[in-house]
């Protein structure tokens, strides 16, 4: 079945649909999620969401983009309300005097992806841990494109922004994680 | 310095080749279900809306019939009243 064919039925609401909508785009959303909120738990219900916003709007979508870069639109940003909701509960607990423009890594980081090769964990968890510490803007396009593997343009067609506008935030990504890195590496001087 | 650089360069490549996490099935178990459930959800809203829609339509008919029928003047004829004419007959003298 072709995307347009999915999207009739979608619209229809025939029951096949549903189920070939899940198994096709699941996977795509709940790696976005864990990638911005490092959480399975959290994930896991940002997903559910998703895919009730997904089967309550289909019938708005009016196809400008391709189905999952407009799925993977609505999981961005869910993902990030959800992690704004948080932070904002967090800051009323704790107040915190900013003396950087990115806070350094946290000492251990608890994040470990499952499906990160074995004999990198270590470093990336560390590299999760530090993305954790970069702009949300940053932080999105840099998770779609090394975790999800989308070309700049489509990551543009996302966050809504321009292709060289992308290029940039990818660029500034890596030049803060670089410099987050090299902060935590003489600390803990490997 | 070269140890640092070169930790940091294989630190930022560690996400390079990386798989996507699995969902789990019963995650997905739920996501279909829920999709069931709002299908089911959508199908029964538009009959509901049309059975609101005409149980209002029957409530204002019936009022509407109701006023028009209760408001009609009632024609009892008092002049042709027997007691009334008895009552009044003094009236008649004047």
């Amino acid at each position: 079945m072709n995307e347009l064919q999915l999207i009739s039925q979608l619209k229809e609401g025939q029951e096949g649909s549903f189920k070939i909508l899940v198994e096709e785009q699941s996977r795509n959303v709940y790696n976005t999620a864990l990638g911005i909120l490092q959480n399975k738990a959290d994930a896991e219900d940002i997903t559910q969401e998703v895919f009730i916003e997904v089967f309550r709007s289909i019938g708005k979508f009016k196809g400008e983009s391709k189905l999952s870069t407009w799925i993977y639109r609505i999981a961005v940003t869910k993902s990030l309300e959800f992690l704004r909701k948080k932070n904002r509960s967090k800051r009323f607990v704790l107040f915190q005097v900013k003396t950087e423009d990115v806070d350094p890594i946290e000492e251990i980081p608890s994040f470990h992806h499952p499906g990160v090769q074995l004999e990198n964990k270590e470093r990336a968890a560390i590299l999760f841990a530090a993305l954790k510490k970069l702009p949300e803007n940053q932080r999105t396009a840099f998770i779609l494109h090394k975790m999800e593997d989308l070309p700049y343009a489509e990551i543009a067609t996302i966050l809504n922004v321009t292709g060289s506008a992308v290029e940039s935030l990818m660029f500034r990504a890596k030049q803060n994680l670089q410099k987050l890195l090299v902060d935590y590496y003489e600390k803990n001087e490997k | 310095m070269e140890n640092k650089e070169s930790w940091v360069k294989e630190t930022l490549a560690s996400m390079d080749h990386m798989q996507q996490a699995t969902v789990s099935p019963q995650l997905q178990q739920a996501l279909i279900e829920q999709a069931t459930s709002l299908r089911k959800l959508r199908s029964i809203r538009p009959i509901a809306k049309w059975a609101v829609a005409a149980s209002i339509v029957l409530l204002a008919g019936f009022n509407v019939i109701s006023v028009i029928h209760c408001s009609k003047p009632t024609h009892v004829q008092n002049e042709t009243n027997p007691v009334y004419k008895e009552y009044f007959s003094y009236i008649n003298e004047f």
